[in-house]
């Protein structure tokens, strides 16, 4: 025995080595993995006591309440073969997807990628890869909504004839202290002021607002009405029920506003551009379509379920399981009532 | 040589065959299809999957939960009665609400107190029983007590106060005396925990351990740079006579639910055998894989 060893010391060793490294790297990759388990030939989720809870059993238990994402994954096929993808809706649905992928990584957490995960999950994307699926599905949905509006704008626009839909300007200036100017911000100040008078509150906007990304726009914020709020516009409260209360072509005086995240106080004037909604419907800024869009959805209860069925008239659909169909039913007629 | 390795290769071979590969769990009709839009068709295995993703966690520790439930609380008929109670006082606030249950995917009136009024009617006497059951280390971390407990504003008001107490005054007339105005230790008999984080930790330890009722024998003084001073009496620090107050009291602390559960898996040796769920909990919440010491161990350290 000894002299086999002797004569085959090296192999031996090289044997020893191969197996020590395969069994630590089967020891490692088991690490953290499930056994699976099955019961009456079904496959186990987990378990407790005697009891099994099986995959079967976390179905049907869900599935009592699937009626969100029965809807969602109606909505997902009826979008992605009703709309066609276009360049710009490609590359509308890469930027949402790299703004979301950024919030994930500057959080740095798996948790709240996983909650991320769980979400996508709930829309109808089975992992967080899918993110851009869902983004462009989100893009080609609000085209689908946009052209349907366009469409039917004449029966819509009632929706929001009491809602004081408008659009409307603003301009901002900046002041150390808004209660004591200084000489310089009140020349400032008296400048725009005349501006307004003797040209106009755009191009006064476009010539002193201290604020970069509407004085490029000649001073437009953008549509508002009765159901704006501060946090969906990001416009002050107090500027918005200014440009609610003024009429058209009218210019509010100035009003201090305090930054809620610097706590810095400016001085606003906000001016109602447009209130007929024929007019404000033509509008070809971006910004004014999707708020204009989002409005009359938000309006009409139910609209957004309508839409999708208007386009689903052009695919065949067959329900195989017919509960599936009674809770989608359901679903979008809480939709429909807006209890959903 | 070639004959030779031959055997250490065959072994590793043998030995990779054991690397397990992911096991995500699946329904028995998972090819069944459920709807087809255009030519789009949505299965109930997809389902599932989506299901289990975005419900699945919390799902499973439901269903875990029900198990648990019905071992150590089953459901009495003072249980179903309690239940119909707290609907009808929802019916009674809320005309609409048979519809509303019924949107939300239940069957019916009685699907929704078996699903969801009843199982909490049974978690509030889990709640009761995991005081009883797990008194050993509720004991050790919350070293419970009922006491009566005065602040003081100095250290000489507060030996004004032992002397008090210990010459037999009422524990209210000392604080009327002595005591802080704007405290909120005025002498009535409350239960003392850990969780009351403004008295001193001194006092807590003390208290639960003395050895029989009365004037707790020094001033207890807290170890900051404002320091408040405290006497106190204690009235009893024996568990299992003050269990139902302690579970009143700390029963709510939101730890607590968390601590019970835990308790009740690792009882019942809770597995879980769905990679995607495993992974989840291993991030989320280890402390449920009782059965995996060593990310319970994270979870604590986590805490």
């Amino acid at each position: 025995m000894s002299d086999l060893i002797k004569d085959n010391w090296f192999v031996i060793l090289i044997a020893v080595i191969i197996i020590a490294f395969v069994g630590y790297f089967v020891y490692d990759s088991n690490t953290g993995k499930v056994d699976s388990k099955k019961a009456d030939g079904k496959d186990v989720v987990a378990s407790l006591a005697d009891s099994n809870i099986t995959a079967d059993a976390l179905f049907e238990n869900f599935s009592q309440f699937d009626g969100a994402l029965l809807y969602n994954l109606y909505r997902n096929a009826v979008v992605e073969q009703s709309v066609e993808t276009t360049k710009e809706m490609e590359e509308q649905a890469k930027s949402m997807e790299k703004t979301i992928r950024s919030n994930v990584s500057s959080q740095n957490s798996s948790t709240y990628r996983d909650a991320i995960t769980q979400e996508l999950a709930s829309y109808g994307y089975g992992s967080y890869d899918d993110l851009y699926d869902y983004a462009l599905m989100t893009v080609k949905q609000r085209s689908l909504n946009q052209e349907y509006v366009d469409a039917h704008f004449e029966e819509l626009k009632d929706s929001l004839k009491d809602a004081k839909p408008r659009i409307v300007s603003i301009i901002k200036m900046e002041a150390a202290d808004p209660q004591n100017l200084t000489d310089e911000e009140t020349k400032k100040r008296d400048s725009i002021d005349k501006a307004i008078e003797s040209d106009s509150f755009a191009q006064a906007a476009t010539a002193f607002s201290d604020d970069a990304a509407t004085a490029a726009k000649d001073g437009l914020f953008g549509y508002i009405d009765s159901s704006s709020s501060a946090s969906s516009t990001g416009l002050d409260q107090n500027l918005l029920a200014k440009g609610l209360e003024l009429n058209k072509g009218e210019t509010s005086d100035w009003i201090e506003v305090k930054n809620s995240q610097t706590g810095v106080i400016s001085l606003y004037k906000i001016h109602v551009d447009e209130t007929d909604l024929e007019k404000i419907h033509q509008n070809k800024d971006e910004d004014v379509k999707k708020s204009l869009l989002f409005s009359i959805l938000n309006a009409k209860a139910g609209l957004e379920a309508d839409i999708l069925e208007n386009a689903a008239k052009d695919l065949k659909i067959e329900f195989e399981d017919q509960d599936a169909k009674e809770k989608l039913d359901r679903y979008i007629e809480q939709l429909k009532g807006g209890n959903a | 040589m070639k004959k030779s390795l031959a055997m250490p290769l065959m072994l590793s071979a043998l030995l990779l065959s054991g690397c397990s590969s992911e096991h995500t769990t699946s329904i028995t009709d998972a090819s069944e299809k459920v709807m087809t839009i255009g030519d789009v068709s949505v299965t109930k295995g997809q389902e599932y999957d989506l299901l289990k993703t975005s419900n699945g966690p919390v799902q499973v520790i439901t269903m875990a939960q029900n198990v648990i439930y019905d071992k150590e609380v089953p459901v009495n008929e003072e249980m179903k009665k309690e239940a119909e109670d707290q609907f009808k006082l929802i019916a009674e606030n809320n005309e609409k609400v048979v519809d509303q249950i019924v949107n939300l995917g239940y069957k019916d009136k009685q699907d929704y107190i078996d699903k969801v009024m009843l199982p909490g009617v049974q978690a509030q006497a889990l709640m009761k029983k995991y005081f009883v059951d797990d008194a050993e280390t509720i004991e050790l971390q919350y070293k419970p007590s009922i006491a009566q407990v005065i602040q003081c504003d100095t250290k000489e008001n507060a030996d004004q106060a032992l002397q008090a107490l210990k010459d037999g005054k009422s524990a209210q007339e000392v604080a009327e005396q002595y005591g802080l105005d704007s405290s909120s230790y005025t002498g009535s008999e409350e239960l003392v925990t850990t969780n009351d984080s403004a008295l001193p930790t001194r006092l807590i330890n003390a208290l639960n351990s003395a050895s029989e009722a009365g004037v707790m024998p020094e001033v207890y003084e807290t170890e900051d740079s404002n320091p408040s001073y405290y006497v106190a009496v204690l009235v009893s620090n024996d568990y299992d006579e003050n269990v139902d107050r302690i579970a009143d009291t700390l029963g709510s602390d939101s730890s607590m639910s968390k601590s019970c559960l835990v308790y009740y898996l690792t009882k019942y040796d809770f597995e879980v055998y769905d990679q995607e769920l495993f992974d989840y909990y291993k991030q989320n919440t280890p402390e449920y894989l009782v059965t995996h010491p060593d990310l319970m161990e994270t979870a604590k350290e986590t805490d």
